[in-house]
């Protein structure tokens, strides 16, 4: 990644802080909900675990709509030294909060270091893309292994006969059907084929600790990175669990060679009018 | 050399929650436990229901049970307040947000299933424990 050029990071800025405005912007009304929530169900963690209440609302919601002009301005490149540490700051706050009410949300952590990571080095006097962009890189690749490491750990080498994962997805189906919420139409079909839920358990596995291939070069990444995404595709198929920043693409915007996407999207653009010209 | 230092600094901090001797989860630095339970196929599960007219049992969804749209929100909702001895409060609060004029009653209670049966079709739980029941305000 000697050579990427910082196109490429500044494409990822956009993508991975434009992910971040996007979240905000499509769960405001349950983010800012959340200062309805009674005390007794307040469980503050990470930076917020000093705290002995809740947040005042009124303080809550401008925290939360005080970020979003600020992360607009930072995916648009704008005073990235100023905007970029006081959004990441912000997202960290309001993630970390969204969390703080007994219930993790997973799905929030790696934006929200990738938010960390681009706001930390647009704050540096100098810096190379390509060691942003790596960084990004590891931090994806890390997380991923140590969500491998989790289920050895947990499970040890049961995991891999899938009968680990097939309760967990009857687990995590029933749970949601009986608390009112969509399930998987799937799930019924697949737990009961034990051979390919064991092959999908070794695949599972396999994606999150060989996650360090995608470090190796750009074609290994490519092809690391479909397999996450397919990953989490089928955790939504099967257990209707999303992972909207995985699903998207823009977790593994940092590997892939964008920059060629956009020369491409800018010929493709330039090429009617040049034959308009022409005739 | 400054920048290996950074990118070991980098992986260690991430990685740093599955480091300790008894990992714990936390935000936004995680041990990432998501599906690595070994649940088994009997599991309990402590929900709010609502009951018609006719005693017929009526499921409820996030909203109404934790006012979020988030299930595990409303899945640690309703196991913290069995937990800490609220429950009676808790099927009130849901009561009042109830707004559907079949539904007459809430109750607060923990179901148990053989997960893959119910999948298949056998909805009956095995064994049901209450723990609050109330009537929907009107």
């Amino acid at each position: 990644m000697t050579d990427v050029p910082g196109e490429r990071l500044r494409l990822v800025r956009v993508l991975t802080v434009g992910f971040a405005v996007g979240f905000l912007v499509v769960r405001l009304p349950h983010l800012l909900n959340l200062a309805t929530y009674g005390a007794d169900r307040f469980e503050p963690v990470g930076v917020l675990a000093p705290l002995g209440q809740p947040l005042d609302p009124a303080l809550w919601r401008a925290v939360v709509l005080g970020a979003l002009p600020v992360g607009v301005a930072f995916a648009a490149g704008r005073a990235t030294r100023l905007t970029g540490p006081a959004f990441a700051a912000a997202l960290l706050v309001i993630a970390t909060y969204r969390s703080s009410w007994g219930h993790l949300s997973h799905a929030d952590n790696l934006f929200t270091l990738h938010v960390g990571v681009l706001a930390v080095a647009s704050a540096l006097p100098r810096r190379r893309p390509a060691d942003v962009l790596r960084l990004l890189s590891l931090v994806t690749v890390t997380t991923y292994v140590v969500s491998g490491i989790a289920k050895l750990r947990e499970t040890g080498i049961a995991w891999v006969t899938g009968n680990v994962l097939r309760d967990q997805i009857a687990y995590d189906n029933v749970r949601k059907a009986v608390l009112g919420a969509p399930s998987s139409p799937l799930a019924r079909h697949v737990v009961g084929h034990g051979q390919l839920l064991a092959v999908a358990a070794l695949v599972a596995l396999l994606v999150e600790l060989g996650a360090p291939v995608a470090l190796r070069s750009a074609r290994w990444a490519g092809h690391w990175a479909l397999a996450a995404w397919l990953f989490h595709l089928g955790v939504l198929a099967v257990m209707a669990i999303t992972f909207p920043y995985q699903l998207s693409g823009v977790a593994y915007a940092s590997m892939l060679p964008l920059e060629r996407l956009s020369r491409r999207a800018a010929r493709w653009r330039r090429a009617p009018r040049s034959s308009a010209a022409s005739s | 050399m400054a920048r290996h230092l950074v990118s070991i600094a980098v992986v260690g901090i991430v990685a740093w929650p599955t480091l300790h001797v008894r990992p714990r989860d936390d935000f936004p630095l995680s041990t990432y436990p998501m599906f690595t339970a070994s649940r088994g196929r009997v599991a309990s599960f402590d929900v709010v229901v609502g009951r018609d007219g006719n005693d017929r049992l009526v499921r409820l969804d996030p909203r109404l049970i934790a006012d979020s749209a988030e299930v595990m929100v409303a899945a640690e909702t309703v196991t913290g307040a069995i937990v800490e001895g609220r429950a009676s409060r808790l099927c009130e609060d849901v009561a009042m947000r109830v707004r559907r004029p079949r539904i007459v009653r809430v109750e607060v209670r923990t179901e148990q299933y053989d997960t893959i049966a119910w999948l298949r079709g056998h909805r009956r739980p095995s064994h049901v424990r209450a723990w609050a029941d109330c009537r929907v305000p009107r």
